[in-house]
């Protein structure tokens, strides 16, 4: 078997780089999609209120167009970025790395 | 010999994990950072100045001397038996928003958003009516934005809305009724964010019934909670659009079964929910008559709207001749 302390660095690892994935997918709103902020959204919630607000009354609920890291990616390119591709490799290589380790044996000092 | 390579495998493979682990943990680090950093777009970039359209001679009844606010190709023609049903106003594309589109699924929430709705309403009555008379505006499936261009791809396909065969979402106004006119002063019913009205703005509630058409399936439906504001021309008004301006808003719900849209993504994976709920959000300008030509006293602009004008001294009464 794996060592302990060698086993916990590996586990260890992986959480570095799965917990801040989690913690960005959760601070950046808990998107489904990754989501970059959008020009054609940009233009738009800038003309908001050039028209209507001469009138007053009901106003558009604002746009949300800020970055959201999501649990899957939204296409190629800069949309791979997501939760899931940055934990599924981590994941496999933390796996692999546990069980390839099962014929190991520990030094003894 | 076998047993030193397989070490030499384990020991390689643990080298590459830690390794994969660091550089995607550096990776995560990093994104934190740019996502989070304060140089992130918290300033909305200049708007491009809209491109002039050209003016189609003949086609539009337009106000003489004034620029268009812009017909183009999408824009539809009004019928001239419904031109003389009453004061006719065409939609103001191209600038705010018109159309809100949102999906409250249980695995996603999707807004979209569209600015590029053509069209036109007949108002009858007199100057402060929101009787309309006819109407009908459209805007076109692929101009819906959602902020990620696969999902607005997605959305002109044939398992959604087909764009390519069924190029437009279109309402044709049949009635209004139940019209109500809102207190200025007092806060509109609605949820909804919002401020008073423009001091010379005047609304009302009313409901809307006429046709939907969607993914080429037409259904009539009756639009509750309507409102209809009315804001005669003025120096403001003018920097943005010629003629007296109406604005139309109304918020309502769909059902997508009910227009032959429906797929696993809605029905099992539950990422679009089955009802979107829809704000139409419109402002048009007067194009006839022209505000010119009811610019006669008493006319255009009612008491209640029209501003305070000096009164003028009464002549006094000059004694009477002797006789």
């Amino acid at each position: 078997m794996m060592c302990g302390k060698r086993r916990l660095l590996v586990v260890l690892a992986g959480l570095a780089a799965v917990v801040p994935a989690v913690m960005l997918w959760d601070a950046t709103g808990r998107r489904v999609f990754t989501f970059f902020p959008s020009d054609d959204l940009a233009k738009l919630q800038q003309a908001d209120g050039s028209l209507t607000g001469l009138f007053g009354g009901q106003k558009n609920t604002p746009i949300r167009n800020d970055f959201g890291l999501g649990l899957l990616p939204s296409g190629a390119g800069q949309g791979m970025i997501s939760v899931l591709t940055f934990a599924l490799p981590v994941g496999v290589v933390v796996l692999v790395s546990l069980l390839s380790g099962k014929h190991e044996v520990c030094e003894v000092s | 010999m076998r047993g030193n390579r397989g070490k030499q495998g384990v020991a390689a493979g643990r080298r590459l994990g830690a390794a994969t682990c660091v550089a995607a943990a550096g990776l995560a680090a990093l994104s934190l950072g740019w996502a989070t950093q304060p140089s992130l777009p918290t300033k909305l970039p200049e708007a491009p100045k809209l491109p002039e359209r050209p003016q189609l001679p003949g086609k539009y009844p337009m106000i003489p001397g004034r620029e268009p606010t812009g017909p183009s190709k999408d824009d539809i023609e009004v019928p001239p038996r419904e031109m003389q049903l009453g004061v006719v106003y065409r939609t103001i594309s191209g600038k705010e928003r018109q159309v809100t589109f949102t999906s409250e699924a249980l695995n996603e929430r999707i807004n979209g958003f569209t600015n590029d709705v053509h069209g036109y309403a007949v108002r009858g009555g007199d100057a402060i009516s929101a009787d309309l008379k006819a109407g009908r505006w459209r805007f076109k499936v692929d101009s819906l934005r959602t902020g990620i261009a696969m999902r607005d791809q997605h959305l002109t396909e044939p398992n959604w809305l087909d764009a390519a065969k069924f190029p437009y979402v279109e309402f044709t106004f049949k009635k209004v009724k139940d019209i109500k006119p809102v207190d200025a002063d007092a806060a509109l019913d609605t949820s909804e964010p919002h401020e008073p009205l423009t001091k010379d703005a005047k609304a009302f509630t009313c409901t809307l019934e006429g046709e939907l058409t969607l993914h080429g399936v037409t259904k009539s439906v009756t639009l509750p909670g309507a409102t209809i504001t009315l804001l005669p021309e003025s120096e403001e008004t003018k920097k943005l659009a010629p003629g007296n301006l109406m604005r139309i808003r109304v918020a309502y719900d769909v059902l997508l079964s009910d227009y032959g849209v429906s797929n696993d993504i809605i029905a099992v994976r539950k990422k679009v929910a089955e009802k979107i709920s829809i704000v139409t959000d419109l402002v048009l300008n007067q194009i006839s008559p022209a505000v010119d030509e009811q610019s006669l006293p008493g006319k255009l602009i009612p008491k209640d709207l029209a501003p305070d004008r000096p009164k003028v001294p009464e002549k006094p009464e000059l004694p009477r001749p002797f006789p």
